[in-house]
């Protein structure tokens, strides 16, 4: 199991890098247009589309997950402090039970429209024709993604149960 | 009934500890299987998701964040404080004030408050301690500087208010300006005054710098100010739009870090990292606020009531009162961007169709975010500023207070005087 | 519970279709979920959408019950045509130009030199999507167009100098919102800048923008008028098509009343809407050019050489589409003809 997580962890590492990369471009195209219109009267063709509906695409789906690892994803703990701790793991098992059938549902049907898109060949047309399901197919892949890892979690947070908590493995944020 | 239970729901989620964006996501789809079955909530969940992403002036969020982390990560952000701290330091409360100065100045570089708070109890608080601050006293401080990031421009909240009514970007960030100058005062003069009558919580610093060792201090704060009229200046002549200037800011802040040989591969990518914590963190609350946003209106329950006040032929002060009101109180309790996206479109055409000014409101909101952002139980720069400087959440909320009647005067002052909000844009943008 | 659906009367028919004829012809009523785009204020619902709901619940005499859902409150404006699809609401508007990667044909209406007004515009695009588009296009995604329209073409606004000629386009920064707008402005030594509308103001005023391709009906939602200097009247650039569509299922669902009294209100809203915008222009241009505005005409002979630089454009639209094996040429023939016809 904990080889299986430390693996998981390096392959969703190298989707956040992908992340990591795509705000570097954002920065850079986004800085070219705008410098490019003001000194050369000449747009940097695309940036802005590119930006829209593929950096931000990868930015957030890409992330999600590793972010959730990093405990990034805030909660309130004023209120669970005075529950009992049995209840709070309970509650966390079931919760991230929950989180994780929502994202599956969430990357099952971006996954359809990510298939309609290559199917019928979809393409937003401007000077550059960009294909639809490209810009898309980032949030199955996030979703998914993230789905395994609240999955983990569950798992993690069940074996461990009768473990007595240690700092590492509070999940309070 | 059909709307009772989902909210019912969405409470006991986040006060029972979910990530606040999968409480609402939840609570939202269990609302829409509940109105509408599967139809209903298999069509929401299959665009919102990307729709509420691929979304243009959203690319500020990220940038806007980069670049205040890689101010952090090249230790500017530091350099703000250290000058305010020669300055002030020897005053009542001196470095209290300082933190007032730094967060004022960073929110003129950075639209993030989580950020900026964070940056600040990590500079701000060790030093107060030292000096024999109180913890509650340095917290306070710290988390409620934070805020300023969000009505002095660039601002995340502005700029998303701006998305949600239509309202030119240009306009806000600029009319936010005087008032978030009067905020800083009114930190200040809270500081003041809570110093004076409690003068434990901030022992006098005996010895006031050398001059020569405060004007030394300035010097490494130039970046700040080039960065500074790097942003405000490149929307003003034309260089950049208001959502591209996040781009440009950080990409300034890039090369002048680079160049005073500041910022290493691992400082960059600590940036990165915590640029995508910030953005993932808020984009996923956008998801989720949408999705529960959609079941809201689905119900049409809270169309209903805005139509019910809007034809009540109340007072348009007794209206614009409720919706204050309504405001601070989901501020106590929802985060900030989720507040916006479920309410505006419901709120904004009912207050502009009674004839108030939209960038007027547009601030009114903002200094209501404000507030929401260190009122418990959900204040999210009172839990960055506590996570980054390690001490208890119940510490810093309590260090908040008298902040936050400090704020509520400022916000009725504000209401008041609706040309503290509109005058600049109108000086400066002839609209 | 939870198989109950998104509005009860539409989904206790879907259970049992006979059943529900039934009882709607003893007198229970039909609730209609309507979703778009605009804010209540807006030229569009004011002048069209409202009036048309209004007719549909009036015709249905107590047995129809519309729920609007205006604002984007239920999907964005590239999301709507899902939004039927999907049974999220039963009908809703489309904007052909906002969904050009999944409706790539009904498009044609934003093709520049074709429309050549609101009201022969409207009736040929409302030709065209019912008797052409909806088979190769709507159909198979499962709606069915209940009434579109064309508003009056885009014109070039813009604060340096009157554009008279092609030639007077170079230089220009002009702000527009992709496609084939983006292409011809780049073709004609335009810099083409992709501003958000809410950012159209501020970016004009501090000359990140020189003006915009813009019609009249959309000037007071931006301010235009405190910033534009001079503005074509007549100049066939795009047109912006809307389009109203209802999902089959729902629809064959209907009694035959329901569907009638639905039919009946939509033939009426196209022609209503399109002489309502003709007539809320007029009243802006004049209202605009008392503040200074100069809105100048382009001579015949001059239109005929923007249409003769313009018809490659669409050519290559067409053979693009062609290519793709859907009917791009015959559709861009077709709309061209129904134009002519109607502005004669
Ligand atoms: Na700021
Ligand atoms: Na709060």
């Amino acid at each position: 199991m904990k080889k299986v997580v430390q693996l998981f962890d390096k392959v969703d590492y190298v989707f956040f890098f992908v992340a990591k990369i795509a705000v570097l471009i954002m920065m850079f195209i986004t800085t070219a247009d705008a410098v490019m219109r003001y000194l050369f009267n000449q747009a940097l063709v695309g940036a802005y589309h590119f930006s829209e509906k593929y950096l931000m695409v990868i930015i957030v789906f890409f992330s999600l997950s590793y972010v959730m690892k990093m405990k990034g994803h805030i909660s309130i703990d004023l209120f669970i402090k005075y529950l009992p701790k049995k209840l709070v793991k309970v509650l966390d098992m079931f919760y991230t039970l929950l989180a994780a059938i929502l994202m599956f549902f969430i990357g099952y049907q971006a996954m359809m429209m990510t298939q309609e898109a290559y199917v019928n060949h979809y393409v937003a047309t401007g000077i550059i024709s960009w294909p639809t399901w490209l810009s898309w197919i980032w949030v199955p892949i996030g979703a998914y993604l993230f789905t395994l890892r609240l999955l983990f979690i569950f798992l993690q947070l069940l074996f461990n149960f009768n473990q007595v908590e240690t700092e590492e493995d509070r999940v309070t944020e | 009934m059909t709307i009772a239970i989902p909210m019912f729901l969405l409470l006991v989620l986040l006060a029972t500890g979910m990530p606040i964006a999968f409480s609402m996501g939840i609570a939202g789809a269990v609302g829409l299987l509940f109105i509408g079955g599967t139809d209903l909530f298999l069509g929401i969940i299959q665009t919102t998701p990307y729709d509420s992403v691929a979304v243009f002036l959203f690319t500020t969020i990220p940038m806007f964040i980069l670049m205040a982390e890689l101010m952090t990560a090249s230790d500017m952000t530091k350099d703000i404080f250290n000058a305010s701290n020669k300055w002030m330091g020897h005053l009542p409360g001196g470095l209290g004030i300082a933190t007032v100065f730094a967060g004022a100045g960073l929110g003129a570089v950075s639209g993030s408050s989580t950020a900026s708070a964070a940056t600040l109890a990590t500079s701000a608080v060790p030093e107060m301690k030292k000096y024999g601050y109180k913890s509650h006293f340095a917290m306070g401080v710290s988390s409620i500087s934070g805020t300023l990031a969000i009505m002095i421009p660039p601002s995340i909240v502005l700029i998303l208010y701006g998305i949600l009514t239509d309202t030119g970007v240009g306009s806000l960030l600029i009319a936010g300006i005087i008032p978030g100058i009067i905020t800083a005062i009114g930190y200040v003069i809270t500081i003041l005054y809570w110093v004076k009558r409690d003068p434990s919580v901030a022992p006098k610093i005996p010895q006031k710098v050398p001059l020569n060792e405060r004007l030394q201090s300035i010097k490494p704060i130039w970046p700040v100010l080039i960065l500074m009229s790097v942003v405000i200046g490149g929307i003003y002549a034309g260089i950049v739009t208001a959502t591209e200037a996040g781009a440009l800011g950080a990409f300034a802040t890039f090369v002048i870090a680079l160049l005073m040989r500041k910022l290493k591969v691992k400082g960059i990518s600590k940036a990165l990292n915590n640029t995508l914590r910030s953005t993932a963190m808020i984009m996923l609350i956008i998801i989720g606020a949408m999705i529960f946003g959609y079941f809201l209106t689905a119900t049409q329950v809270t169309q209903k009531m805005i139509g019910f006040i809007g034809d009540s032929g109340m007072s348009k002060w007794v209206v614009l009162s409720i919706v204050i009101i309504l405001y601070l109180i989901l501020g106590v309790f929802m985060d900030q961007v989720a507040i916006l996206i479920l309410t505006l479109p419901l709120t904004f055409p009912l207050i502009v169709s009674l004839g108030f000014n939209p960038i007027w409101f547009g601030i009114i909101v903002t200094k209501t975010a404000e507030i929401g952002l260190v009122t418990p139980p959900v204040g999210m720069n009172v839990f960055v500023a506590s996570g980054a400087a390690g001490i208890d959440t119940a510490v810093a909320f309590k260090g908040v207070t008298r902040f936050v009647v400090t704020d509520l005067i400022i916000l009725l002052i504000l209401i008041l005087f609706p040309f503290i909000s509109t005058w600049l844009p109108s000086m400066m943008l002839g609209s | 519970l939870v198989a109950c659906g998104h509005s009860e009367p539409t989904q206790k028919e879907e259970a049992s279709e006979g059943e529900s004829k039934e009882a709607a012809s003893q007198g229970e009523t039909i609730k209609i979920k309507i979703a778009d785009s605009f804010p209540n204020s807006h030229t569009i619902s004011k002048y069209a959408t409202l009036p048309w709901i209004d007719r549909i619940e009036e015709l249905g005499e107590g047995k129809i019950e519309v729920e609007y859902y205006p604002a984007e409150q239920l999907g964005k404006a590239d999301s709507l045509l899902d939004v039927a699809k999907n049974k999220v609401a039963d009908i809703t508007y489309v904007g052909p130009l906002y969904v050009s990667d999944t409706m790539p044909l009904s498009g044609v209406v934003g093709n520049p030199g074709l429309v050549k007004d609101a009201i022969s515009g409207t009736k040929a695009y409302n030709k065209l999507v019912h008797e052409d588009l909806y088979e190769v296009e709507l159909k198979p995604h499962g709606v069915k167009p209940l009434w579109a329209a064309a508003l009056n073409p885009y014109q070039i606004v813009n604060s340096k100098h009157p554009v008279k000629e092609i030639k007077d386009f170079k230089g220009l920064k002009i702000r527009t919102s992709g496609g084939l707008q983006e292409q011809l402005m780049q073709n004609w030594g335009v810099t083409p800048v992709s501003v958000p509308a809410p950012e159209i103001y501020t970016a004009w005023d501090r000359g990140t923008l020189d003006g915009t391709l813009i019609s009249l009906f959309s000037w007071p939602g931006y301010q235009i008028e405190k910033l534009a200097k001079y503005s074509t009247v007549n100049a066939k650039l795009s047109s912006f098509g809307v389009m109203y569509v209802v999902n089959e299922e729902v629809w064959e669902s209907w009694p035959e009343e329901v569907r009638q009294a639905v039919e009946k209100a939509s033939n009426e809203a196209s022609d209503m809407m399109a002489q309502a915008i003709v007539d809320h222009e007029n009243a802006l241009m004049e209202e605009y050019k008392e503040q200074g505005v100069e809105f100048y005409e382009l001579p015949e002979e001059e239109l005929q050489k923007w249409d003769e630089e313009l018809e490659p454009f669409n050519r290559k639209w067409a053979e693009n589409l062609d290519a793709k094996g859907m009917p791009g040429t015959e559709i861009l023939e077709k709309f061209t003809q129904y134009n002519e016809e109607f502005s004669k």
